[in-house]
């Protein structure tokens, strides 16, 4: 069912079982684990099916520190949320990414990969990613051709990601599940319907109720058991932060954790591979038959041992990565769509100047675009502007903030290679011009980022180390959850949407047995 | 003839004939190919240009190994085996075991960035 929250009478109070805050990925995967339940799931919106520019101002944002988006483009506000513009690009955490990594300050989470496990192999539901595989030998069996290099299995390996059927270039989640979503008849979804308040009881610890509003300057209010905010990372903190009347410093917010650990990835061009002789596989190019993509990966005992954080290389043919402007630069129009224009043209002239390269030893060069956690830091941080949106509500500034160990990881990631590809005798490698100085821990502007925001709502088990529990409960209070990358204590090398998927089905299954036990 | 003569001629035949000799008697430069100096699995990515331009830089970086006679002694110790292959091998070595240098960015084996070296230095007393 669907209700467009702008032709709602003033003053009108929405009631159900659960209430779903955002209809991006995470929000939609939960939504849909409730269709046909007997729960009344209230699902808010403030976009609605088609972009609306006002609606985007929300988002916008100031940045200080290592350059980033703009936080108006970096997003997207209406139904489906940013899977409007995703690329698809999905792949598990490894388990290391849950372990104790003393080099890693603040990286121990709190659950192991292993419990997430199930819920993985449920997020290729909505994700419409193909088999739960993402081990080399059996795409061998999919596909010929898939050889890796010759390359020592006990430092390198390679690591798959599958490619979602609902990216953002077949239109994202939207047109593969308004319909549903629309016609179940227990999931009630309003768009323009933007949360502006969170109001708790008198001791702060169960939500009450929310505060919708949206152009038409009427207020609404919205009742329910549970309430999961799924607005994306920068988002779910700033809405945290804001509902400071009855908690001060914000809800959840007690330790001053909330907004702190802005994590991104890292994606970075970072060296060149030259093969020395050609070497002949296809595993290492998209592969839109099978929707599938290989990155180089170091094993979990060699960043042990050399204390890196983690991350994978994936080829890009040289003559054009030399030839494309860093994605940072092609993205700073406010507007996501101009954005998107100008990133997508950027490519094709890149393509086109390739052309142009078509001869001698560079036709067998590949650059090294090296995708990498960050580690997590409290001065990355997610805080309020004193400006307002329309609406009344603080706007979010971002402060990204990268670390020496940052830089040191993304230089030796490049260095084992280098060397594993020396000892293979395949190729050579030469390291882009920052990475060459040891002790040089700066960024420069052209360092891109991969548009993943995480770690604004850490997981911990005490209120001292998280905002939300082990189960992505807000601390403290019974009844909010937070679902999406703001709980990942560290951000991984793979992207991050498949991982909050299954983070979201999880907490679904938890929401459903407390509601079970409690009815 | 005179004596003065004498000495002179002789000692240019003896030049003449033994180059590597006095190389190595006199300035310790072992006897070696000079071909060898051209890193054969550079060549296959690199031209000529830029394995001089390589060499310059690593000369330059270990100013301590800038000279012939120690590039050749790393390089040429062993008299009886010189080859492609023994310097291949050595390269091989050195990515198993670590030793690596960066020379513009380019992340080399030990052996294969001292023989652009002495390409370089060769190249310049040519
Ligand atoms: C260009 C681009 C490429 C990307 N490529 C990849 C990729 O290849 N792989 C990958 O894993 N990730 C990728 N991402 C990231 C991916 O899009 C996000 O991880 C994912 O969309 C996050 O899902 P989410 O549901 O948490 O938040 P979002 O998708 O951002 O959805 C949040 C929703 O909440 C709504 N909302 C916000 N505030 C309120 C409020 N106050 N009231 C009501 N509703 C509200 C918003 O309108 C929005 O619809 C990419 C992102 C971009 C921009």
């Amino acid at each position: 069912m669907h209700v467009d929250a702008r032709k709602l009478p003033a003053n009108s109070i929405i009631e159900g079982d659960i209430c779903i805050i955002g209809t991006g990925p995470a929000g939609l995967s939960m939504a849909m684990d409730w269709m046909n339940t007997p729960y009344n799931v209230m699902l808010l919106e403030s976009g609605g099916f088609e972009y609306d520019d006002k609606v985007q101002d929300m988002l916008a944002g100031e940045s200080t520190g290592q350059r980033y988006f703009p936080l108006r483009s970096t997003r997207l506000s209406q139904f489906g949320g940013t899977s409007g513009h995703w690329a698809g690009m999905c792949s598990p955490f490894d388990d290391i990414d849950f372990e104790k990594r003393d080099w890693v300050p603040d990286s121990e989470w709190p659950i192991t990969r292993k419990e997430l496990e199930p819920y993985y192999e449920r997020a290729h539901q909505p994700l419409k990613l193909g088999p739960y595989k993402y081990d080399l030998p059996y795409w061998q069996t999919q596909a010929p051709n898939l050889n890796p290099f010759p390359l020592d299995e006990k430092v390198i390996w390679n690591k798959i990601w599958q490619l979602s059927n609902v990216a953002g270039w077949k239109g994202g989640f939207m047109p593969a599940y308004k319909d549903s979503i629309v016609n179940a008849k227990n999931i009630h979804l309003h768009t323009y319907a933007t949360v502006v308040a969170i109001a708790a009881n008198e001791s702060v610890n169960s939500i009450q109720e929310l505060v919708i509003k949206n152009s038409t300057n009427n207020t609404h209010k919205v009742r329910a058991k549970h309430f999961v905010l799924a607005t994306g990372a920068i988002q779910n903190a700033r809405m945290l932060l804001a509902a400071n009347e009855q908690a001060k410093k914000g809800l959840g917010n007690d330790n001053d954790l909330v907004g702190r650990y802005f994590m991104e990835h890292l994606e970075v061009d970072t060296a060149e591979m030259w093969l020395l002789k050609p070497f002949p596989t296809d595993l290492n190019t998209f592969n839109q038959k099978l929707m599938f993509w290989n990155e180089l990966a170091i094993r979990k005992e060699v960043q042990r041992e050399e204390k890196i954080l983690n991350g994978t290389c994936g080829l890009a043919p040289t003559a054009y990565a030399r030839n494309k402007t860093p994605v940072i630069d092609t993205w700073q129009n406010e507007d996501p769509r101009k954005s998107l224009d100008n990133f997508f043209n950027s490519w094709h002239e890149a393509e086109e100047k390739a052309k142009t390269l078509s001869q001698g030893a560079i036709t067998r060069a590949f650059t090294f675009q090296t995708r990498m956690e960050q580690s997590p830091n409290p001065d990355s941080r997610v805080t309020l502007s004193e400006k307002k949106d329309a609406l009344g509500v603080p706007l979010a500034n971002l402060n990204w903030a990268l670390t020496p160990l940052d830089k040191r990881s993304l230089r030796r990631i490049n260095q084992i290679i280098a060397k594993e590809v020396g000892k293979a005798g395949i190729a050579r490698i030469k390291l882009h011009d920052f990475l060459v100085d040891e002790n040089d821990d700066s960024f420069p502007k052209s360092t891109n980022a991969g548009w993943h925001h995480m770690g604004t709502t850490r997981m911990g088990t005490t209120p001292k180390e998280g905002v939300v529990d082990i189960h992505c409960q807000v601390h403290g209070i019974n009844n909010l959850h937070v679902a999406g990358s703001g709980c990942y204590v560290t951000a991984g090398a793979p992207n991050p949407t498949l991982t909050l998927v299954a983070f979201a089905l999880r907490l679904s299954d938890r929401i459903k047995e407390r509601m079970k036990l409690n009815s | 003839m005179k004596r003065r003569n004498f000495v002179l001629l002789a000692s240019a035949g003896v030049v003449a004939v033994s180059i590597p000799a006095v190389n190595y008697f006199f300035y310790g430069i072992p006897d070696y190919d000079k071909k060898l100096s051209i890193p054969q699995l550079l060549s296959l990515i690199w031209d000529e240009e830029k394995i001089l331009s390589i060499g310059a830089k690593y000369s330059e970086t270990f100013a301590e190994e800038n000279s012939e006679r120690d590039l050749a002694r790393a390089l040429f110790a062993d008299p009886l085996n010189q080859s492609y292959d023994k310097l291949e091998e050595m390269t091989q070595a050195d990515f198993d075991e670590g030793r690596m240098v960066i020379i513009d960015g380019w992340v080399l084996s030990k052996t294969e960035a001292r023989q652009c070296a002495l390409h370089h230095l060769q190249n310049q007393k040519a």
